[in-house]
């Protein structure tokens, strides 16, 4: 299930403001690749450029080669609502549907892209809440508003309506940094558990997250107000946080750089 | 366009280092000192450098303490992360060095020097002077953060081990009463081990510079 | 004021007018108006009510002065502006819906409401709205199904896919129509259908007039309603590959689906009060009219219209009768609107 992506000479603007420029990047399967760097180096930007939700927005576009398992997501005749169907994304604040019960959250890929059969429904619902740890605190009461939860749980409902539809990359946009410290920490095991099956892609503000539940990381930079975000360096995490190659790496990480 | 940021924390690294670099002098000035009042027999001297090590041991304890404070406090990362971890391992190392060179001096007091043959006496001197160099490239790679010196450390260690086995030879002979060569053997002892110390220093210092612990 | 004087330390306590104070300084005033309208030639209630007002607020002021400081005694001030301003705002209202109840309410009745005006004559005291009653029903019915849906759309399109100049003229047009003249509207169906088509005089045409009156409120209300879904719940729908129309139709429209009704609600409620555009296009009539298509038909706001331009009580009763009626037809839908859009609060 998990797939390889590749990126090459990745750029992307909205109307005329180049906000990345020219990234290569191997992400690897069954990892955790997290994206590092200040606010408005582009590593959002490069995320939603994985799975075309930078084009939605009115005059943007991206340019490159993005390679999920050696096809082309931005080939000619290619449908970004397939890709995205394929690739699951998790945001910032948690965003269940605030009409729909527990079960049709979980669901709805599934359901609006026209499966129809109830116990089909069923069992992909129990599947996705189990392996996003959430079977147990909401399984007897599928039925209630999805917007009745706490803020981690919704995040894990969302993190299981991403699932739901068995993509093969699973792209995170600071998942935890609207959440408390113990909701974090759950999600960020559940994330662990998660790479044996998908590939993770998580954007990042908190380094010891990065540090704790990535694989490898990648750190963005942006050279000066206004300037196209690059990528800096990419490394095992293990590297990065101890020695990084490249010395505006090591004074992010450090907190020497303003 | 780079601002200072967490000032209060680099302010307590410069510390820290400042404070390892007078550790560093303090014990390598300390081991020529001692052999120079081991073979005079001085027991002033001797007397001096056994109120310097008290400096050293409390030295030693600040350092720790705020190398700690900084590790709970600060998070510290990447090379801030490699520092800390490092100082931590070379600061004890120091301690007992300066206790090894106390060790040498408190024998002057003892009148050992005098009872000695003239190529033990030089065996000892040169000991002296090896050790005494050796302490100086650990200080100096230590500032310049110099992770090569590891190497050249080996070497003259090996140098040292190549005196003390000629040493203990000497002292085998039985040119020497059996007190005599008895302290005798623990001054060559402690020669040996101050080198063996410099060298582990060394190591530690290779990993401040280039990340990792092998080559 | 200096720093100095701001910062100097000062107790924390002062004096304060309590309640029994201002209304010991009213009753005092009172009297005194009382006094001075009996020796003075002023006269009358409205006069008294002025002079009262005028003199109790100057009289609160001077003692709030005195007493409690000059910063206290402007904010009594402005507060009892403030006050006075709401009061007369809303005084109007009020006596409106006091003298219509009072004077429709003796009119009103079981018959009124059940009978029409067929057969009676300019001096019986008989009849009623039924067939008015039913007229205001068919022609907002037909008004409403004619622009909710177009409505709707026109506001889907500009929320959701509208970018570029197109969505800015059919912006422009629809602020431009909210501030059409109803008497144009009216005009505008009757050269239009009535004598151009020659349809003649209908229900169906007033349903049109008053569309043309509907239409940009719906679209603005609920342009706003869309607006106000959160872009985040249309990201995670993309997210999930589930395609732009499909999102429209079931995540973005059940969330917005509350504040919707609430907007089309109260464009009924505004259009139904709407007396102008019928003139030009049902006429009115005097019998029951069941079918809007074909000739005249009465409405509510007609009915007052014709009955209150008699010169005979027993017509202006029923007018008042009427518009009794109206109005609580209108208030029935605007607080079933409010309690709807607390509804929703409450449950977010």
């Amino acid at each position: 299930m998990a797939k390889r992506i590749e990126v090459e000479h990745v750029s992307a603007w909205f109307g005329s403001f180049k906000a990345l420029d020219d990234v290569t990047i191997t992400i690897e399967p069954k990892q955790v690749t997290a994206l590092i760097g200040p606010s408005g180096c582009g590593k959002s930007t490069f995320l939603r450029t994985i799975n075309r939700l930078h084009e939605v927005v009115p005059g943007a576009r991206a340019e490159g080669r993005v390679l999920l398992d050696e096809e082309d997501v931005y080939g000619d005749g290619v449908d970004p609502v397939a890709v995205r169907r394929s690739i699951g994304m998790v945001f910032q604040r948690p965003n269940p549907f605030p009409t729909m019960s527990i079960r049709d959250n979980v669901v709805a890929g599934l359901k609006l892209n026209g499966v129809r059969n109830k116990s089909e429904l069923d069992d992909a619902a129990e599947h996705s809440l189990r392996a996003a740890g959430l079977w147990d605190e909401v399984g007897h009461r599928l039925g209630k508003p999805g917007a009745s939860l706490s803020g981690g749980q919704q995040q894990r409902l969302c993190i299981a309506r991403a699932i739901a539809v068995q993509p093969a990359v699973l792209l995170m946009d600071e998942p935890c940094s609207a959440l408390d410290p113990i909701s974090t920490l759950r999600i960020e095991d559940l994330i662990s558990e998660l790479k044996d099956n998908y590939t993770i892609v998580i954007v990042t503000h908190n380094m010891q997250e990065a540090a704790r539940v990535s694989d490898t990381t990648a750190f963005f930079n942006i050279s000066g107000a206004g300037e196209p975000g690059k990528l800096v360096e990419v490394g095992p995490t293990q590297k990065i946080f101890t020695k990084p190659d490249d010395p505006r790496t090591e004074d992010y990480i450090t907190g020497r750089f303003g | 366009m780079a601002e200072d940021l967490r000032v209060g924390f680099h302010r307590e690294l410069e510390e820290i280092d400042q404070k390892v670099v007078q550790l560093f002098a303090l014990v390598s000035e300390g081991l020529s000192a001692a052999t120079d009042a081991f073979l005079a027999g001085d027991r002033e001297a001797a007397k001096q450098l056994i109120d310097r090590d008290k400096v050293i041991d409390s030295l030693y304890v600040d350092v720790e303490e705020i190398v700690y404070r900084q590790l709970a406090t600060q998070s510290p990362m990447a090379g801030d992360l490699r520092f800390l971890l490092s100082v931590l391992r070379i600061v004890p190392e120091l301690e007992r060095s300066g206790d090894l060179a106390e060790h040498i001096a408190a024998r002057a007091a003892r009148g050992v020097a005098s009872a000695l043959t003239p190529r033990i006496r030089g065996l000892v001197e040169q000991m002296g002077l090896v050790g005494t160099e050796m302490w100086r490239m650990a200080a100096d790679a230590y500032a310049e953060r110099d992770g090569a010196a590891a190497t050249e450390l080996n070497e003259r260690d090996d140098e040292l081990d190549e005196l003390h086995v000629s040493l203990t030879a000497e002292l085998v002979s039985g040119q020497l009463t059996v007190p005599i060569a008895l302290e005798m053997a623990l001054v060559a002892r402690f020669y040996e081990r101050l080198g063996d110390h410099a060298v582990n220093i060394g190591e530690r210092i290779r990993y401040i510079a280039a990340g990792s612990l092998s080559g | 004021m200096s720093v100095a004087t701001l910062t100097a330390p000062v107790s924390l306590r002062r004096p304060t007018l309590g309640r029994g104070h201002l209304l010991l300084l009213a009753a005092a005033t009172f009297l005194v108006t009382l006094g001075l309208f009996a020796v003075t030639p002023l006269n009358g209630v409205a006069d008294f009510i002025v002079v009262f007002g005028v003199a109790y607020v100057s009289v609160q002021t001077a003692a709030s002065y005195a007493i409690e400081g000059g910063r206290v005694a402007r904010n009594r001030l402005a507060l009892t502006l403030l006050v006075g301003a709401v009061v007369l705002a809303v005084l109007p209202l009020l006596a409106v819906l006091v003298y219509t109840i009072g004077r429709g309410g003796k009119a009103i009745s079981g018959s009124f409401l059940s009978q029409t005006m067929r057969g009676v004559g300019p001096l019986d005291n008989s009849g009623g709205a039924y067939h008015s009653i039913i007229g205001t029903v068919e022609q907002v019915g037909l008004a409403s199904a004619i622009s909710i849906p177009i409505g709707l759309l026109a506001a889907i399109y500009v929320v959701e896919y509208g970018r570029g100049r197109f969505a800015f003229w059919v912006r422009f047009f629809v602020d431009v129509m909210t501030g059409l003249p109803s008497i144009v509207a009216g005009l505008f169906v009757y050269a239009f259908l009535v004598i151009g088509l020659h349809q003649g005089f209908s229900g169906f045409a007033a349903g049109m007039a008053l569309s043309v009156l509907m239409l940009p409120v719906v679209v603005r209300a609920s342009e706003e309603m869309l607006k106000l879904v959160p872009n985040e719940l249309r990201e995670a729908s993309y997210g999930l590959g589930i395609p732009r129309w499909r999102t429209i139709v079931s995540v973005v429209l059940p969330a917005a689906s509350s504040g919707l009704t609430t907007g089309v609600m109260l464009a009924i409620a505004r259009v139904t009060g709407e007396t102008a555009p019928l003139l030009l296009t049902a006429f009115g009539f005097d019998s029951l009219r069941s079918n809007p298509f074909h000739g005249p038909q009465s409405a509510l706001p007609l009915y007052v219209f014709q009955q209150a331009g008699s010169a005979f009580d027993v017509a202006v009763n029923r007018a008042w009768a009427g518009a009794l009626t109206l109005i609580a037809i209108v208030l029935l839908l605007t607080v079933a609107a409010r309690l709807l859009t607390r509804r929703n609060r409450l449950a977010t």
